[in-house]
């Protein structure tokens, strides 16, 4: 009882009567006759830090340069704090930007970076080198206050650049790109840190990424933009395990897709039927549908079990609340990436599916290999049924 | 997907470094062998060609005048005396070192320097005065129209430049085009006095190399990183504090540059002083041109050409230490 009572104090955009931080109306901006942004209308709350997810073109970048007004939208609204944004300049906006590019003023020390806004805002002396040296602290950067960015380290830029954007304790946090400059091991490391400052300081940020990991890893929700489009909102669980649509399936993770359509329909489950492999696909949650609609059926490669050997006691194909699937195929090839292998099957009607598999043994001889046959398996509750 | 490998046994990797791939191409080998057999690598050879430049069309006139600038007037010709002698298996150098005494003896000489450097400051902040906004304005117009402004710019050093210093003679003299619309609309009665004053060489001065301080200047700012301005305005920076604290002591580096091509030009400028100046705008230009021409004293307009190099010199040379400080820097 107690975990679902601090769960839903932690999810603010469960409670209707929660009033969001940043609200969106019907914003779009256009560039001549394209539309970077179209239509996008988003709630984001106090202290959540969100994610705008999609691939590069998609949008992401021009929406985040519109909540911190260096664009200018071309229709819609944005209010940040009950209050409305429209005509109120970059340097006026309770907002500040970390850019993919850090954009740290070369020509002024990291100390001097830093106390650049404070400056601006006519802080006292004493109160900028207090503020200073306590967000130094934060970032973990104290010994580099004398150097110029050309002598940081490009995580050590990041930092600076972090620090920069709040050490003038915003209302909200825009970041853009903030860990795609910094290598794989880095990214990690820097990920934990930055989610453990936003948690100390409590500040909203919205995060732009396009690495899905990341997005997962991080975020509180995740909004996921296709074409200029907020094409699904969620947490990242549902967005990867209900996505709402074949982008966001493919985008996020990878996913096999089996194209069909609905041949029977009952209350607590639907029986699709796909040309792609010779079994009828049953899948126990009620789905809004008609009969003949195009559907597809999709299913992670994790979700998929595999075996050299005829799997015995299995559940019945045809119980329809946990109903088990076989296919049968051969391995084409084999991708080895230490905790896991992925495998690319081809089933007996020639469809080509993915399947991964934790490597729980060290032992070689024991895996699975180039051209065996395999016996496949899925509970078909596992998969989701795409409509659009 | 790269993460699948090829079954290990299907495709057998074969490994081969592009270094050594290189080296068997013909020519390498042929220059290779050559270059390092005479311990001269082709980097050394693609630095030999400017030095050897500079050593012929720079350093050697050098010398020659200030080989002049040590010897003695003479009618003769060349009008003046050899440096050295070899007479009767004597060896005999004469260095006189009267023509630098008379340069400090005589006040005109002192004058003149003061004057040049002067005129040339002052001009050297006139011209970033009109350049800067202008570089800036190009450095921020769309691309297409900044080629055409660009075009504008270049677009003078298509006509000789006498002719367009004797172009402002007819705009500025008393029945000049400035004087006759002034009269004609009825703002004067009589014409002003612009020409053969330093308002006029100023003038000159100004519109003659005013693309060398644009076209430095351009350089740097079209290079500015967007960025850099919209996280100053982010952080809460005016338009104009922007300016301020990030463009201005970002594009120091293309003032410096603009400024260094137009001040040291303009110290020894002869042409624009002579034209549109009076007899009171005192340039050691001209004085250079007195002595060698009317005078045919030829070592002492060597002297006074070499003192000018060397006023020249020092603050170019200070100027280099402070930017090369400012550029690698360590902390």
């Amino acid at each position: 009882m107690k975990e679902t009572a601090i769960a839903a104090d932690t999810r603010p955009w469960l409670k209707a009567q929660e009033k969001p931080f940043i609200r969106l109306k019907n914003l779009t901006k256009n560039f001549g006759d394209f539309s970077a942004v179209n239509n996008v209308s988003l709630d984001i709350y106090r202290s959540e830090l969100f994610c705008l997810l999609g691939g590069s073109g998609c949008g992401k970048t021009t929406l985040l340069r519109m909540l911190c007004g260096l664009e200018t939208p071309s229709s819609g609204s944005i209010e940040i704090d009950g209050q409305d944004m429209a005509g109120i300049a970059s340097h006026e906006r309770p907002t500040n930007i970390m850019f993919q590019s850090y954009a740290l003023f070369p020509h002024m020390n990291v100390e001097k970076n830093i106390a650049y806004g404070l400056h601006r805002d006519r802080v006292g002396r004493a109160e900028i080198s207090y503020r200073v040296n306590d967000i130094l602290k934060l970032v973990q950067l104290e010994e580099f206050a004398k150097r110029k960015p050309s002598q940081l380290s490009g995580g050590q830029k990041q930092r600076v650049a972090l620090a920069r954007a709040l050490v003038k304790n915003p209302k909200v946090l825009l970041l853009d790109e903030p860990l795609a400059a910094l290598d794989k091991k880095l990214r990690e490391e820097t990920q934990f840190e930055l989610v453990k400052i936003q948690e100390t300081l409590g500040v909203t940020f919205v995060v732009v990424t396009h690495d899905q990991e990341e997005a997962m890893s991080i975020s509180t929700r995740i909004g996921v933009m296709n074409g200029g489009k907020l094409v699904q909102i969620g947490e990242p669980r549902q967005i990867y395990e209900y996505p709402n649509s074949r982008f966001v399936a493919g985008f996020i993770g990878s996913v096999n897709i089996f194209e069909g359509k609905i041949i029977e329909e009952q209350k607590d489950f639907i029986k699709i039927g796909s040309p792609e492999v010779d079994i009828e696909i049953l899948v126990p949650h009620g789905v809004s549908c008609t009969i003949n609609q195009p559907v597809a059926f999709a299913i992670r490669p994790e979700k998929i079990h595999m075996s050299r050997n005829k799997p015995e006691n299995l559940e019945n194909h045809k119980n329809p609340k946990k109903p088990i699937h076989r296919l049968n195929g051969v391995v084409e090839e084999v991708g080895y990436l230490g905790n896991i292998s992925i495998y690319k099957i081809i089933l007996e009607g020639g469809k080509e599916i993915r399947v991964t598999r934790p490597n729980l043994s060290r032992v070689e001889g024991s895996d699975i290999s180039w051209d065996d046959e395999v016996y496949l398996w899925f509970d078909g509750g596992s998969g989701i049924v795409l409509v659009s | 997907m790269s993460n699948f490998a090829k079954n290990p046994a299907e495709k057998p990797g074969k490994q081969s470094g592009k270094r050594s791939r290189l080296r068997n191409l013909p020519f390498y080998g042929f220059f290779g062998k050559a270059l390092s057999g005479s311990g001269l690598g082709g980097k050394a050879l693609v630095i030999a060609i400017p030095v050897l430049w500079l050593l012929i069309f720079f350093l050697a006139p050098f010398f020659v005048v200030a080989g002049i600038s040590f010897s003695e007037a003479a009618i003769a010709r060349p009008p003046f005396l050899p440096l050295w002698q070899w007479q009767d298996g004597v060896f005999s150098l004469s260095l006189n070192f009267g023509n630098y005494w008379f340069l400090l003896e005589d006040a005109l000489y002192y004058t003149a320097y003061i004057n040049s450097l002067k005129i040339a400051f002052i001009s050297t902040i006139l011209t970033l005065a009109v350049g800067y906004p202008m570089a800036y304005m190009i450095a921020r117009a769309r691309s297409g129209l900044r080629n055409i402004l660009l075009m504008l710019i270049i677009l003078p050093f298509w006509t000789s430049f006498l002719l367009r210093v004797y172009a402002w003679i007819g705009i500025l003299k008393a029945n000049g085009i400035i004087n006759n619309t002034l009269i004609s609309l009825g703002i004067i009665d009589d014409p002003l006095i612009m020409l053969q004053t330093d308002f006029a060489v100023y003038v000159g001065i100004v519109y003659t190399y005013l693309p060398f301080m644009i076209l430095p200047l351009f350089a740097n700012l079209v290079r500015m990183d967007n960025s850099l301005l919209e996280a100053a305005a982010d952080l809460g920076a005016k338009p104009f504090r922007v300016f301020l604290s990030v463009t201005l002591p970002l594009s120091i580096p293309g003032i410096i540059a603009g400024s260094m091509l137009v001040f040291i030009p303009v110290v020894g400028e002869f042409v624009i002083p002579e034209l549109l100046g009076g007899p009171n705008t005192l340039m050691i230009g001209k004085v250079l041109w007195t002595e060698f021409f009317s005078n045919r004293d030829w070592p002492v307009a060597s002297a006074v050409a070499i003192i000018m190099l060397l006023i020249l010199v020092i603050p170019i040379m200070a100027l280099q230490r402070s930017h090369k400080n400012d550029q690698g820097g360590s902390p």
